[in-house]
């Protein structure tokens, strides 16, 4: 039978890590698409990836950051940005958990924050690179982009720990 | 006679009671005022028939509580929707008074530019990135919309150009935008320059002035209309105003900075100019 070849617990973890990235991306675009905090708009998405590498792992992280990205470059209109930056975001972030931090909530703020300050300086090149512009007011753009998005990371960590607690691919493989 | 009082003294009373009842009740309201016995009855039996009235309404409620409810939370459903509908519709009207407005003010410009063709087409959301001034239009190339053909307000003020067209949707870059790069006209004199995005200066909703003509001047409040080069932006278009004169780090060179007649934070609607007359 065909449908012996699928794995359901996968197949549910994949969905339920989907519907959590587009109800984020959603949040990111309506609702902090049109709040300024010290002038900038929070950018809280790249750290919902960080998430997903960390408690699944850096396969799953790259994986559900290609959708991630190609999602939000085309909700965004940057060309290819997300598409290249959410996969290395979400690989690294279950490397960095395997080998180098721990999966506490601490761990995560700390990684999703440098997940978006890396974020911030692509942005800040494409700029540079695209429009031939670094000033002050970029590099300001960068640290008070990642500093007003902490509060929005912080949420991020709950969902996934609970989807992984429940569905996770290291526990569905343990009970297989 | 004595024996027939005895008899029949009960009766003979009860006779008599009546025929006095019946006298006092038929004389008693000539004047339309009601007699003694009349208006003693009836003020005995107010309270009585209140209380009566009250006890009924209260069964009636409880009967009505039981047996009407499904009826009256059904009626109150239809009502809740012929609410929503009206509420729907008076939104629906004022969101036409608010168009019906900007098309007036677009008609006064539209008949002093006789050649343009327009396009009416609403903000559907703005860029929600640091990096860009830009937002998305209900409007693409099934309306006959073209990249790099220019956005303004009912009043006629610049907006930005189209950046990206799909079939029922368009992106706009503004003026403010920092990729943005418009020919302009300085002034009473209409020396030629360009708008250039600038990203400190879009921060604060403005954008830079430069590459003026060899020799020009530009002075504070000189007005920026666009100049019509490249064919896609018609000339005239009222862009905003000089607002200060800065000089470049190397302060050698002296730029503009132009503050938008457009309010971008009030904009729901613009117009895109789909066609026009290009004057040589």
């Amino acid at each position: 039978m065909l449908l012996d070849l699928l794995d359901l617990k996968k197949l549910r973890l994949i969905m339920f890590y989907v519907a959590y990235l587009l109800l984020m991306l959603f949040f990111q675009d309506s609702v902090l698409g049109n709040l300024k905090i010290l002038g900038v708009k929070p950018l809280f998405f790249p750290a919902a990836l960080v998430a997903i590498g960390m408690f699944e792992n850096g396969i799953w992280g790259g994986a559900l950051g290609v959708f991630a990205g190609i999602l939000a470059d085309i909700v965004t209109g940057y060309t290819a940005l997300f598409t290249m930056l959410l996969p290395a975001v979400g690989f690294f972030a279950g490397v960095f958990s395997r080998w180098f931090i721990n999966k506490r909530f601490f761990a995560f703020l700390i990684a999703g924050t440098a997940a978006i300050f890396v974020t911030g300086v692509l942005q800040a090149v494409k700029v540079w690179v695209f429009n031939g512009q670094f000033s002050f007011a970029v590099i300001f753009t960068v640290f008070i982009q990642a500093i007003v998005s902490i509060p929005f990371v912080a949420p991020l960590y709950y969902p996934c720990k609970w989807i992984n607690e429940r569905f996770g691919y290291l526990r569905s493989r343990k009970e297989s | 006679m004595k024996k027939y009082i005895k008899d029949h003294g009960v009766k003979l009373g009860i006779i008599v009671l009546a025929a006095i009842l019946l006298v006092l009740i038929s004389t008693g309201s000539k004047d339309g005022k009601a007699g003694f016995l009349t208006n003693l009855v009836g003020s005995a039996r107010t309270p009585v028939q209140r209380a009566a009235s009250s006890i009924s309404e209260l069964f009636d409620g409880v009967y009505g509580y039981l047996y009407k409810y499904d009826s009256l939370k059904a009626e109150n459903d239809a009502l809740r929707i012929q609410l929503a509908d009206a509420q729907s519709q008076v939104r629906a009207a004022a969101d036409a008074n608010e168009e019906n407005k900007r098309l007036r003010e677009l008609l006064k410009f539209a008949e002093k530019h006789t050649d343009y063709v327009f396009e009416a087409a609403k903000i559907v959301s703005w860029n929600s990135s640091n990096w860009e001034s830009s937002f998305t239009i209900s409007k693409g190339t099934n309306q006959g919309i073209k990249a790099g053909s220019a956005v303004i307000t009912e009043y006629g003020a610049f907006v930005g150009v189209v950046h990206e067209v799909g079939d029922n949707w368009a992106t706009i870059r503004t003026i403010i935008d920092v990729g943005i790069s418009v020919g302009v006209l300085v002034g009473a004199d209409g020396t030629a320059g360009m708008a250039v995005g600038d990203y400190g200066l879009m921060k604060a909703g403005e954008v830079k002035l430069t590459y003026l003509a060899e020799g020009a001047q530009m002075f504070k409040d000189d007005s920026i209309l666009t100049s019509g080069k490249g064919g896609l932006i018609p000339q005239g278009l009222n862009i905003g105003k000089v607002s200060t004169i800065k000089s470049e780090a190397s302060g050698q060179i002296e730029y503009g900075v132009i503050k938008p007649e457009c309010v971008f934070s009030a904009l729901v609607q613009v117009y895109i100019i789909k066609d026009f007359k290009v004057v040589e």
